[in-house]
């Protein structure tokens, strides 16, 4: 292996591991070494490093039993693709034989996690919420936490103004976006007939308003989306969620007749309650995506 | 021997999972690196999915979407729908986890300047601020 060969391969490694090899200019690579700790070399590092030897030593040995015993236990479970495995019993047959019957859905697995599972993917849409919320919280530049070092970092990393001048990209773009956009409304929205659903076709409208963004800049994404929106329809979407959910377990639970209209199996105004779900999850996915890549490049909407 | 071995292929789906699985757990418990972790975090995560699905297919059965609404589906023609929909919970729960996972170590690397977690212990011990 020649020296250069050899500098490539350590870069890479570097890379790999975080360090600041691809610093711009020596000033950026002097800024960020002032940033480390002094303390770097002590005693007490040292002492890290050693142990963490032996931690990973450790670890080796640790994996390798815990592989070993999982092999062995997935030996003795039932067989891939056995018909008679004791996972396949009467409640997925229930779902299979009567799920269009009850729930409208031709997708059996929409119907079974919108209608007979809906606490359970009601659930998942709060943590979702909660998650999105607990990242607003940490990552939001206002101006308690935010240093002109800060400002001046972004700035310096291109992401204050982040408009690509590339005629290839833009014109990409341009072409993809409609399609992503449609790709996700119809995913969303038939989601009881194909596969898909609210969360997948949510993130599909989510990674589209994300390349507009890189390419166009967050500016004109803040023409049609911004803060306030976000919250907005991050709101509303779930509380319509909890409405109709409590609505159909409450009037469920109770022997009540939900008036619920199931429409024909098969149509795209059918199957009740999933549809509307779908959409409102799609929605409420689309943003919280935005919101990731948003406070995690920018620290705001 | 043989016979370890041809239930092991047949069993390869939640064999590969089991592989992912170490791995992830070793990256998650034994690398210093909080990013590394939680790429750990998310490989183990996919292992799971993995032997969940791969417990719900049914050899020569197909997926469990309805084309055909003249009759009443019959439990012979579609796999099992519950591991899938499972699958489908646990990975938005996966996204949400990590995207607060990940907002924390931003907010660690402002404090302490460092992603790895043995740097980040010395200056703890210093009571480095």
């Amino acid at each position: 292996m020649n020296p250069s060969n050899r500098n490539r391969v350590k870069a890479f490694f570097d890379w790999v591991d975080g360090e600041e090899w691809c610093a711009k200019t020596p000033d950026e690579v002097v800024a960020r070494q002032e940033k480390k700790p002094a303390h770097r070399s002590s005693n007490d590092l040292d002492a890290y490093r050693r142990f963490r030897r032996l931690n990973q030593a450790v670890g080796a040995l640790f994996c390798i039993t815990l592989a070993v015993v999982l092999t062995m236990v997935v030996v003795n479970l039932p067989l891939f693709g056995d018909p008679s495995n004791p996972t396949n019993n009467e409640v997925s047959a229930r779902y299979i034989e009567r799920g269009i019957a009850e729930t409208g859905s031709a997708n059996l697995v929409g119907g079974m996690i919108l209608s007979y599972r809906v606490f359970d993917t009601f659930g998942e849409s709060s943590v979702l919420f909660l998650a999105a919320t607990c990242v607003t919280i940490l990552l939001r530049r206002d101006r308690k936490n935010t240093t002109s070092r800060d400002l001046r970092e972004l700035h310096s990393d291109g992401l204050a103004d982040r408009k690509d001048k590339d005629i290839v990209l833009r014109t990409a773009v341009l072409l993809l976006l409609p399609v992503s956009v449609m790709v996700g409304f119809y995913v969303m929205l038939f989601g009881h007939l194909s596969p898909g659903g609210g969360f997948s076709g949510g993130s599909i409208l989510g990674g589209g308003m994300i390349l507009y963004s890189r390419t166009f800049g967050s500016d004109s994404v803040r023409k049609f989306f911004n803060e306030h929106l976000y919250h907005l329809v991050k709101v509303v979407c779930l509380m319509c969620y909890g409405l109709i959910l409590i609505y159909y377990v409450f009037t469920g639970s109770n022997g009540l007749d939900n008036h619920i209209w199931l429409g024909i199996p098969g149509n795209i105004i059918s199957s009740g309650i999933i549809m509307p779900i779908n959409v409102l999850v799609g929605f409420e996915v689309a943003c919280t995506i935005y919101a990731f890549y948003a406070l995690f490049s920018e620290g705001e909407m | 021997m043989s016979d370890f071995l041809s239930t092991l292929w047949t069993q390869r789906y939640m064999f590969t999972a089991v592989i992912l699985f170490c791995i992830g757990a070793f990256s998650l418990v034994f690398n210093p690196n909080l990013i590394k972790k939680l790429i750990g975090f998310d490989l183990m995560d996919g292992a799971i999915y993995m032997m969940l699905t791969s417990a719900g297919y049914i050899e020569g059965r197909i997926a469990p979407i309805v084309t055909d609404f003249s009759a009443t589906p019959s439990v012979e023609t579609y796999i099992n729908p519950i591991p899938t929909g499972l699958v489908l919970t646990g990975i938005v729960v996966s996204v949400s986890v990590t995207a607060f996972a990940l907002a924390l170590v931003v907010r660690i690397y402002k404090k302490y300047h460092t992603v790895y977690l043995d740097v980040i212990m010395a200056s703890m011990k210093k009571g480095v601020d």
